[in-house]
């Protein structure tokens, strides 16, 4: 049972704070991914999971073991660095075993085993006797994934171990990263800054922005759900749209004004508790579709297309409506152009409404409660 | 967080000390009394052998010394003093000085036009580079006995060569000038392979396509020397100079020990010779230590201006 | 026909007209300006190994010239003018420098770069100021110091005061300095201390580095003049480059004649000579030529 929890963890450098009072819990056996910005603290959290940076404030704990203040050797943490960390001098064998061979705790016939189950796993075996001035990136990241498979830990940690690779042999280690952990089982916590790399591996997705965790949750919860501005548009791509509105309440329907168009809103809890007033909307591309007529006129606006990217799959629209931009994932293939005027309607089941002050997200259009704890605060007084 | 891949690159001293102070980024193992104790050795060496001896010689350059060595007195400034009235030192001085620009001026001057001309070819560029650069090697003792015996007044075969090819006399054993230039061509001799090592990798790190569009342009060669390469290694000259100075003022004991002892009538009398003599053949150590401590004060301005001049290289050997 | 036979020869890669590029670009006066001028540096020395080879110093035309002493030269100065000594002696300095110098250099380096330390900034300049200090700004107190500690005439005395190194210590620093952190950071996951991490990976890793500071090291102390001049009087102690001031002394007074010196000088400059030559590569790139 290898869980791994931070309480309040805090990471100050001098003046600035890299990492503001993080809680965490890693189930056992789970694929964490940490993504966020450069900057975000991401890494920094990383690093003090695996000792190689102190904790300013809080506690760490692997498998129920407090580790807070130990070294990284005492941790038994295994980490890919995102240049590998490959002795360039040691042969591919050598690398995988000069760490466990220091350490001392392995017979020799135990090590030459693991290496050669590890060397199977990765399809490495024949690349052993190189060194990693005679392989390619591929390979020297499943010997930097060798390495620390050999020294079985209770937890891999990974550093944007993907990001030195091209996009084509990116996606394949993608692939084969999530397959070893489907073997293995291990507990995992992936550091990257690509949040496609973040959704498609991890089973359960931290969004972090300055310092801070903005979200926990599965791939598919933080893209549909947003707990804020920040995380509804930097999961996604292309990014969610996001337009100052004003909220109205008439004849018992709530209605999003805008200089170019107004929406009815569906009705939930949330909304009813919600004051009248400004806000932003929040509506993905995909979400936004062009229609041949003028339906009934409250749901529909007209746009005028600025710039159009067919992206093969799809036709990506830029619309200009009464000053503000909407990107419209659309149909490919089709004869628009810019300075064509459009017709358009939204998915009324995919909107979602962020406070304009604290960027939190105040309403999902599906009826999904926003999970903002502020929110919920603010809805509880109201009652 | 940020990888360190500076392969190849080369702070200045200067640059490396700002690092330091900002260099968080490296502390991987801990104890301080672990960093002592390794950098141990060295700081002993350098407080017993380097910086001791020279306060010792700032206290030294205080006295005078008597009798030989046997007794000392306390003279204040009087050692300076002397030396600064001193027309054998004045002189000294100057005689220094020029020596070290002609030798800076002609070392590089000729190192440059050879660097260049190895830039240029790719023929047997190996070969030549090995040509150039062994004089790096060559132990002073031996260019400045070489020198000696082959323009020798009277058994030299230089000596034949000139006096038969134009109408003057090799006499530099009584000829001051003669004495001055001979032992300046030695000197200038041993140095061309340090320079044309430094201009060489200076020239190598100039980008090709500026080569390229000049010669696109119909730049000649010579210009191109003159109006690309040299402005562009200009840290590199700048370094080579200060370099050259120090090797001139410290470098050329055993040249002038071998070929001339300071003579004749101190026309090679250079300072670093001029102090040996006072210490130790006329035993006159409180003197010696004073100039010892006007050489300190030489070096480090040559080194101060070394450190804000170039920011490209540092001190090798 | 013998013009399409080069081409058929000659590797794919290498067209007909990049050979023509190649030899255009190399024109025949830079050969002959950079041939004369290597020449130029090349003759004295040149001049002076035919010497060494002969039996008077003034040679005045070609047919004087005999070969029947060379060996025997090279023996008298070796043997019978202890040249041999000399040069033992200098080797066993500098090899002691150049080891000396390395190994406390290195922990020095390694302290610098990967450990955290009160002052570490003033000792790194205390290392570094010592480039202020060469031998002839401290040379009466250094003899004093070294003669008062019963050193004169023994290698400690040619070898101690040289040990401490700024230069070595710099180029190793910087050297560190380029090798990624997570090296070390991994090192340290795998609990491996400093002295291993030292020895199994900054040491492999700065092999090129390390030969070429040894080339630098070398060349240094076999060239020394003025300190081994004045604190060894002992013959049995003293070492090639004074021994060659000796020769002199000794041809002055008449007794021997010039190709006896020219030996010495002659044996005395193959052992840097030959490092420079054997250990080029490094040396070119610790001195920052990069090379194809």
């Amino acid at each position: 049972m290898t869980t791994i929890t931070l309480e309040n963890v805090t990471k100050r450098f001098e003046d600035v704070t890299a990492v503001e009072s993080i809680d965490l819990e890693v189930e056992d056996g789970e694929f964490l991914v940490v993504v966020g910005p450069s900057g975000c603290g991401k890494s920094t959290t990383l690093r003090m999971l695996a000792g190689l940076e102190s904790v300013s404030e809080g506690r760490i704990y692997i498998g129920g073991r407090d580790v807070t203040g130990l070294d990284p050797k005492d941790r038994n943490v295994s980490m890919v660095f995102q240049n590998y960390a490959l002795y360039p001098h040691m042969t591919a064998e050598r690398n995988m075993t000069f760490g466990m061979k220091s350490a001392g705790s392995f017979s020799d016939d135990e090590i030459e085993r693991r290496v050669s189950e590890a060397a199977e796993t990765l399809g490495i075996g024949d690349l052993l006797a190189r060194k990693p001035a005679e392989l390619s990136g591929g390979e020297r990241q499943r010997v930097a994934l060798g390495r620390a498979l050999v020294r079985d830990p209770e937890v891999f940690l990974m550093d944007e171990p993907l990001s030195n690779l091209d996009a084509k042999l990116r996606v394949q280690m993608r692939a084969e990263l999530a397959k070893l952990h489907g073997e293995l089982e291990t507990t995992t916590v992936y550091v990257t800054h690509d949040q496609t790399e973040a959704m498609t591996l991890g089973d359960r997705v931290v969004v972090m922005n300055d310092g801070e965790i903005q979200q926990v949750d599965t791939a598919q919860y933080l893209y549909d759900y947003p707990n804020n501005q920040f995380v509804a548009g930097f999961i996604g791509e292309p990014a969610m749209n996001m337009v100052g509105v004003e909220v109205e309440g008439t004849d018992g329907e709530t209605v999003v004004s805008h200089p170019g168009f107004r929406i009815r809103l569906p009705e939930t809890d949330e909304l009813r508790r919600f004051d009248a007033g400004r806000a932003v909307l929040g509506v993905r591309p995909e979400d936004l579709s062009i229609v041949e007529t003028d339906g009934d006129g409250a749901d529909t606006f007209v746009a005028t297309v600025t710039v159009t990217e067919p992206l093969g799959d799809s036709l990506l629209l830029y619309c200009e409506v009464e000053g503000d931009e909407l990107q419209v994932q659309s149909a490919p293939r089709s004869a628009i152009e810019p300075g064509d005027p459009v017709t358009l309607t939204v998915d009324r089941d995919r909107l979602h409404l962020f406070d304009r002050e604290t960027r939190a997200a105040v309403y999902h259009s599906d009826g999904t409660r926003a999970r903002t704890p502020e929110v919920t605060a603010t809805a509880e007084t109201d009652d | 967080m940020g990888q360190r891949e500076i392969y190849g690159e080369r702070g200045s001293v200067l640059e490396s000390l700002k690092e330091g102070r900002t260099g968080e980024a490296i502390d991987h193992f801990r104890g301080g009394l672990a960093a002592y104790l390794l950098l141990l050795p060295t700081l002993v060496v350098s407080l017993v052998f380097l910086y001791y001896p020279a306060l010792r010689a700032v206290e030294l350059s205080l006295y005078q010394t008597l009798m030989f060595g046997a007794r000392r007195s306390y003279v204040g400034l009087g050692n300076y003093v002397s030396l600064a009235t001193s027309s054998t030192y004045q002189w000294s001085v100057i005689i220094t000085v020029v020596f070290a620009a002609i030798v800076v001026v002609g070392v590089m001057g000729f190192s440059l036009v050879v660097s260049f001309l190895l830039h240029e070819i790719e023929i047997g560029k190996s070969a030549y580079l090995i040509a150039a650069i062994w004089p790096y090697a060559l132990p002073p003792a031996v260019a400045g006995i070489v020198f000696l015996f082959l323009i020798h007044p009277t058994i030299g075969m230089f000596t034949s060569v000139i006096e038969g090819l134009t109408p003057l006399t090799v006499d530099w054993f009584s000829r001051g000038r003669q004495a001055f230039l001979v032992v300046t061509i030695a000197v200038i001799w041993k140095q061309i392979g340090y320079n044309v090592i430094f201009m060489i990798a200076g020239m190598n790190n100039v980008p090709k396509t500026l080569t390229e569009a000049a010669e696109l342009d119909g730049v000649s060669r010579w210009n191109r020397l003159l109006r690309i390469y040299v402005p562009l290694i200009s840290p590199t000259l700048l370094f080579l100079v200060v370099m050259n100075t120090i090797y001139a003022f410290f470098g050329t004991f055993a040249f002038i020990d071998l070929m001339t002892q300071g003579g004749p009538g101190g026309a090679t009398n250079i300072m670093i010779f001029d102090l040996y003599r006072n210490a130790f053949e006329f035993n006159n150590h409180g003197l010696a230590s004073a100039q010892s401590v006007i050489l300190f004060a030489i070096v480090s301005v040559l080194m101060y201006a070394q450190l804000r001049l170039s920011d490209r290289h540092v001190h090798y050997g | 026909m013998s013009k399409t036979t080069v081409t058929r020869h000659l590797p794919d890669s290498i067209t007909r007209a990049e050979i023509d590029g190649t030899l255009r670009s190399d024109r025949l006066w830079l050969h002959v300006g950079l041939f004369l001028s290597v020449l130029l540096m090349a003759l004295p020395l040149l001049l002076a190994f035919v010497i060494s080879l002969q039996s008077r110093g003034v040679i005045t035309s070609v047919s004087q010239l005999s070969f029947d002493r060379a060996f025997e030269n090279y023996r008298a100065v070796l043997i019978d003018y202890n040249m041999g000594r000399y040069m033992f002696n200098s080797f066993v300095m500098s090899i002691v420098i150049v080891v000396g110098k390395l190994a406390i250099s290195l922990l020095a380096a390694l302290a610098i770069v990967y450990y955290r330390f009160p002052f570490k900034n003033f000792m790194f300049m205390v290392i570094l100021l010592t480039l202020m200090l060469p031998v002839p700004v401290r040379i009466v107190p250094l003899f004093e110091l070294v003669a008062g500690l019963g050193w004169a005439n023994t290698f400690l005395a040619l070898t101690i005061p040289y040990l401490a190194s700024a230069t070595t210590v710099f180029l190793l620093r910087q050297h560190f300095l380029s090798i990624p952190v997570s090296l070390v950071e991994q090192a340290k996951l795998d609990g491996i201390g400093p002295i291993k991490f030292l020895v199994y990976v900054l040491i492999p890793m700065s092999k090129g580095m390390i030969a070429g500071v040894c080339v630098i090291m070398f060349i240094y102390a076999w060239n020394q003049y003025l300190w081994p001049l004045i604190i060894i009087d002992s013959q049995e102690m003293q070492v090639s480059q004074v021994g060659i001031r000796l020769l002199q002394g000794v041809v002055e007074t008449g007794d021997i004649a010039w190709p006896i010196v020219m030996a010495g000088s002659i044996v005395t400059l193959i052992p840097p000579l030959l490092v420079l030559v054997l250990f080029r590569r490094p040396l070119l790139e610790t001195f920052g030529v990069q090379q194809k």
